[in-house]
């Protein structure tokens, strides 16, 4: 039962790895192949924090940006080829979300989001709003522009085909710290902190500890995220990196498609990124925030009639035979006059 | 009053708990002994819930000081208590409604195994002391009250305590449940642990006590074996007289 599991990912994985070389993208659908996979990755980054442990950023943007202005501002001014400046953009980014996260973690939920919110938008006024930071020309208003010249060592290719497996490589990554951190001590702490801080605390959680940890890890990826888009575009936005719609569409995907689950995020960034595509191609040009109400529309109807999102939606019922063949295991083995105790 | 500092396992001397100009708890001291099961009873409101909390790390002292083995703990958090030895359950039994019944009480192993395949053996363990094997792959959020009180008490022995401290485990159960988790009480303590509960069923707690102490109103009225309690015409007074028991 074990080796199954693994059938339907690996033909996954081999499928999205042949798809460039069976068949021939054009350049615009290779931007869409790689956009997709990137948000892929970002829910997924979210997931650690959002979904396990229920630290419901609202405020990813934060990292993914300072991930993607170190990363471009270290290949500019300190010539750090991007594949060391994202770690090290990364590494920095986890250090400053623990810094931020150290007096918000004591907030409740609700409190937390709020105050992640409030940080997203601090970050979006100092990066418009200054020219430079720390002495650093980050461009202000204008973004991070450079011209990095056509290099691999640059992570710069005259094709787009090896940004996709670079961000394919980055997805599995992610997916398989995720896949690792469930099956850990860490991610089952991680889940209780999400259910009831006091009660793990009882049972000697170190909350405040496993928190930061958390947070470490997802800022860490979300920040590498934001270093390739900024290598793969040439540029830094401030107000698409610390702008409300990223962050609210890297939440929107993983809890549509289902936070607390390895695939949702998955699952989810591609159902939505595929609409707001379709709605953005054919909706008039003068509607411009369709996309963006399609999807809180969605969200609303996910909350409604899927609370804990697609994959666990479709999951149940195969769970629910899964656990009856468990049970049923299991009262053969106990003889059936195991249950009471006296 | 009798000094048992000696073989005290744990202590609270002066625990006070103010919230703003309420004294929720005024200056009790309580001692438990090793391998003792320590009934703690009052009327409701009384301040149980709230020295318990102190007692377990869950909410931090206004006042007063809390010994363990002898050794004054400075700052006590539920965490660090809980790795020193000390596990608790709680009055309104709160699973991780995200996890199956074996994976809630993987939670509390964990602590003494660090790998997974040990930490799930150890709370199989566990669910089977307790009986609840049958529900171990439910979810955290399907049980009856029974088992999510039984559950409460699995993941707190899954921390391999020394001292366990029970919030009302008996209250809600039918007679027939109530002397089950009354045997497995007795069981627990046989194994070596001790014990305060807190209760409000009164047969129960003369029953399986070896001494009560009796709070009302924030402050300790009375200390004794349970039959000297229940003859004390101040507990009388004060928590039976009531009207109720």
């Amino acid at each position: 039962m074990k080796q199954k599991k693994w059938i339907l990912p690996v033909i996954v994985l081999l499928a999205a790895i042949l798809l460039p070389v069976v068949f021939h993208i054009g350049l615009s659908n290779m931007s869409i192949l790689i956009s997709v996979l990137l948000y892929m990755y970002w829910a997924s980054s979210w997931n650690i924090m959002g979904g396990y442990t229920g630290l419901f950023s609202l405020g990813n943007g934060i990292y993914i940006g300072l991930g993607a202005y170190l990363t471009g501002c270290l290949f500019v001014y300190a010539n750090l080829t991007p594949y060391a400046g994202m770690l090290v953009a990364a590494l920095l980014t986890g250090v400053f979300s623990i810094i931020i996260g150290y007096p918000t973690f004591r907030l409740q939920s609700i409190f937390y989001s709020l105050a992640t919110f409030a940080l997203l938008g601090m970050m979006k006024i100092i990066f418009t709003n200054f020219q430079t930071i720390f002495g650093v020309n980050v461009g202000g208003s204008n973004g991070f522009k450079f011209s990095p010249g056509n290099d691999p060592l640059n992570m710069q290719f005259s094709s787009k085909m090896p940004y996709y497996y670079i961000v394919l490589g980055m997805l599995v990554a992610v997916l398989l710290v995720s896949h690792w951190i469930t099956r850990s001590k860490r991610g089952f702490y991680f889940r209780a902190i999400s259910a009831n801080e006091g009660a793990a605390a009882s049972l000697g959680v170190s909350v405040l500890s496993l928190k930061m940890q958390a947070q470490f890890i997802s800022a860490f990826f979300s920040a590498m995220g934001g270093g390739f888009y900024c290598m793969f575009i040439s540029y830094v936005d401030p107000s698409k990196m610390f702008g409300v719609e990223l962050s609210i569409n890297v939440m929107i995907m993983c809890v549509v498609g289902g936070a607390n689950t390895l695939w949702g995020p998955v699952i989810g960034a591609g159902l939505i990124y595929t609409i707001n595509r379709i709605v953005t191609m054919y909706a008039p040009s003068s509607l411009n925030g369709l996309a963006t109400l399609i999807s809180g529309l969605i969200l609303m109807i996910c909350v409604f009639f899927l609370p804990g999102g697609l994959i666990p939606f479709l999951a149940d019922e195969r769970e629910k035979r899964a656990m009856s063949r468990r049970k049923a295991t299991l009262q053969k083995q106990s003889g059936g006059g195991g249950g009471i105790h006296e | 009053m009798s000094e048992h500092s000696g073989e005290a396992i744990l202590s609270g001397k002066g625990v006070t708990k103010r919230f703003g100009g309420l004294v929720a708890v005024n200056h009790v001291d309580i001692h438990l002994n090793k391998h003792e099961i320590l009934g703690l009873i009052g009327p409701n409101g009384a301040g149980k819930t709230t020295l318990f909390n102190m007692l377990s790390g869950t909410m931090p002292m206004s006042e007063g000081e809390l010994r363990y083995h002898g050794k004054v703990i400075p700052k006590p958090r539920s965490n660090e208590l809980c790795k020193m030895g000390i596990g608790r359950t709680y009055q309104i039994c709160q699973p991780f409604s995200n996890l199956t019944v074996l994976e809630n009480v993987m939670v509390g192993a964990y602590i003494r195994h660090g790998k997974t395949s040990e930490a799930r053996d150890a709370a199989y363990q566990v669910l089977k002391r307790v009986g609840l094997e049958q529900a171990a792959h439910s979810g955290g959020s399907a049980l009856t009250l029974p088992q999510l009180k039984r559950m409460e008490v699995a993941r707190a022995l899954a921390t391999e305590p020394d001292v366990l401290l029970l919030d009302e485990v008996i209250a809600g159960l039918n007679p027939t449940e109530v002397e089950r988790i009354m045997e497995l009480i007795r069981e627990i303590r046989a194994g070596g642990m001790s014990i305060i509960i807190i209760e409000h069923v009164m047969r129960a707690m003369m029953n399986l006590s070896d001494r009560i102490v009796v709070i009302n109103q924030g402050t300790k009225i009375a200390e004794g074996l349970p039959a000297e309690i229940a003859s004390n015409p101040l507990v009388i007074e004060s928590y039976l007289g009531g009207g109720k028991h």
